[in-house]
């Protein structure tokens, strides 16, 4: 290898993020600890994650509550995460990436499962689990983690 | 309508060794080397270059975004035309098909394509790694609301496809570690590749477990490079060399970005079946079972080959396991797979390894691949390339010799 020379460079961004069309969502997560869903009525779908317009009915969407139980569709085990990433100030490694249906809703919702034993693939598909709304909320999808409720067989 | 679509082949391969760094070469010094090299192998000169093509992934990685107009001019290839393309993990794919458009459609004559991605210059900002830096530059491709507070690390967000592949077909970790030691003796005979030594499935099950299945050795590399590739016209390429390698056809999808998915599509990866099934149109490919003499996909981990084998039509929906079984893509097997050793052994940079895959297979079915080579026997070989959010990118493309069978 031939000679190189490097120094460092800090650059830091900060965002003020609109949420759009879908702010309601997070404005019922911070102010009320609650779940609300997109309904379109053309197709009917319930979605969480949200969506302000249904592309396929060209129709927009209405917000309908939604409760904060829901069914475990994976829970993937994670035992890295790089140091600099946010997550760290929410939970301790290995922590569990799930992927839920909420009730009522038709969609799939990234979330993290918090279970005090982190057994290997203990929390499992078809799991019920409850969303647990944090004290302290800021309008983002790790305001609120889902805790097992009642394994599957 | 009249069909004016012209034949287009690959005519110059450009490839620079996957290093966990290349300190001393900023990255539009690498995309002058890989240029240069694939204008070499080309034989022509960077004046020939009618269009440059431009494969660039992430610019928080690299510290410079629009870094095509850096390297373009570095090349020597100011004030004419220059085009980027960006698909994450697809980036090379997506690209090269834009180039392979560039030139059937008589805009261009000849298309100088580099992928160039420098990625361990950034560094985590709490411990200093520059694996977890760069982990960290490439996690703003996560969806930024939904995913991201939660995970940047593809072998963790793409585990639930794997899983459920593991539970609706009986797909076992034995066999996705088996998928990995393959890529590991495969890169034995690799000089550029970037892990060169063998494991057991032992080993590789032993490993750290990053997000289950996934163990590391199970998991790509991440490193930095830069790929070359020269395209041209059939009236160009006959006037440089009598065995041109020939694009047969090429897709580039953009997928559905969100997670939900009906149970006929559990376990499977939509994005690159649509493009397996259009290049495969496009190429005339009606039994792609016993279509390829090799075959380069993304096995970005090796859980996700397994599946890959599916969506590129090598076997039905749910027998990979029995593909790795029957030892069918070892390297002497009936349809190689990544002799290169792939993600996993050879090396991964988004924008880079795609652009080195179709070099590869250009190579194989060009018989100049050394201890690598496979048996070329039909002419013809697919690469594949996937990234982004939910493996929701992908590019499939199916390069041939002229006397395909």
């Amino acid at each position: 290898m031939s000679e190189f020379f490097e120094a460092p460079y800090k650059y830091t961004l900060e965002y003020a993020y609109s949420y759009g069309g879908i702010s309601r969502f997070f404005a019922e997560l911070r102010d009320n600890a609650r779940f609300v869903a997109s309904h379109c009525p053309g197709c009917g779908k319930t979605l969480v994650p949200p969506v302000a317009d249904c592309a396929g009915c060209r129709r927009e969407t209405e917000w309908v509550p939604v409760p904060s139980t829901a069914t475990v569709v994976s829970a993937t085990y994670c035992y890295h995460l790089p140091a600099g990433h946010p997550l760290h100030q929410k939970v301790d490694i290995p922590y569990i990436l799930g992927i839920v249906q909420l009730d009522e809703t038709d969609s799939w919702l990234m979330a993290l499962i918090v279970e005090e034993d982190m057994i290997l693939n203990n929390v499992k598909r078809g799991d019920r689990v409850e969303a647990v709304f944090r004290a302290e909320r800021e309008g983002k999808v790790t305001d609120f983690y889902f805790v097992p409720i009642e394994q599957s067989k | 309508m009249a069909d004016h679509r012209r034949r287009v082949a690959v005519v110059g391969v450009g490839q620079l060794p996957f290093r966990s760094r290349h300190p001393d070469r900023q990255f539009y010094e690498l995309a002058y080397d890989a240029g240069r090299l694939a204008l070499d192998d080309a034989g022509i000169s960077v004046d020939d270059v009618d269009t440059m093509f431009h494969s660039i992934y992430c610019e928080p990685m690299m510290r410079q975004q629009i870094a095509d107009n850096y390297v373009q001019d570095y090349l020597g290839l100011a004030d004419k035309e220059g085009i980027r393309v960006a698909a994450g993990a697809s980036t090379g794919g997506h690209a090269f098909r834009a180039a392979y458009a560039e030139v059937m459609s008589g805009l261009s004559d000849v298309v100088l394509l580099v992928g160039v991605q420098k990625s361990t210059d950034v560094v985590d900002p709490v411990t200093g790694d520059r694996g977890d830096g760069m982990m960290l530059a490439q996690g703003l491709s996560c969806d930024m609301t939904w995913c991201h507070p939660f995970t940047v690390l593809p072998p963790a967000m793409w585990a639930f496809i794997v899983q459920q592949h593991m539970e609706r077909w009986g797909t076992t970790v034995e066999q996705i570690a088996m998928a990995a030691v393959k890529a590991h003796d495969n890169a034995l005979t690799n000089p550029y590749a970037q892990l060169r030594y063998p494991l057991t499935v032992e080993q590789v099950l032993n490993s750290r477990l990053i997000a289950w299945p996934h163990t590391m050795y199970m998991c790509c590399l991440y490193g930095e490079g830069a790929c070359g590739i020269v395209l041209m016209s059939e009236e160009r390429a006959r006037e440089l060399t009598d065995k041109p390698v020939w694009v047969a056809g090429a897709a580039a999808v953009s997928g559905t970005t969100r997670l939900e998915r009906p149970p006929e599509l559990e376990g499977r990866i939509p994005a690159v079946g649509a493009a397996a099934d259009i290049a495969y149109e496009r190429a005339g490919i009606t039994d792609p079972e016993d279509a390829f003499d090799v075959v380069e996909l993304h096995d970005i981990t090796s859980g996700i080959e397994l599946v890959t084998y599916e969506e590129l039509r090598l076997c039905k929906p749910g027998e990979s396991g029995r593909l790795i079984d029957e030892g069918a893509v070892m390297k002497s097997g009936r349809i190689p797979v990544n002799p290169s050793g792939g993600r996993v052994a050879c090396g991964h940079i988004a924008g880079v390894s795609e652009v080195y895959s179709i070099g590869e297979v250009a190579l194989q079915l060009r018989e100049q691949a050394a201890e690598r080579q496979v048996n070329v026997t039909r002419g013809r070989g697919v690469i594949e390339t996937m990234g982004s959010g939910i493996a929701s990118q992908a590019a499939v493309i199916v390069l041939e010799r002229e006397e395909a069978a």
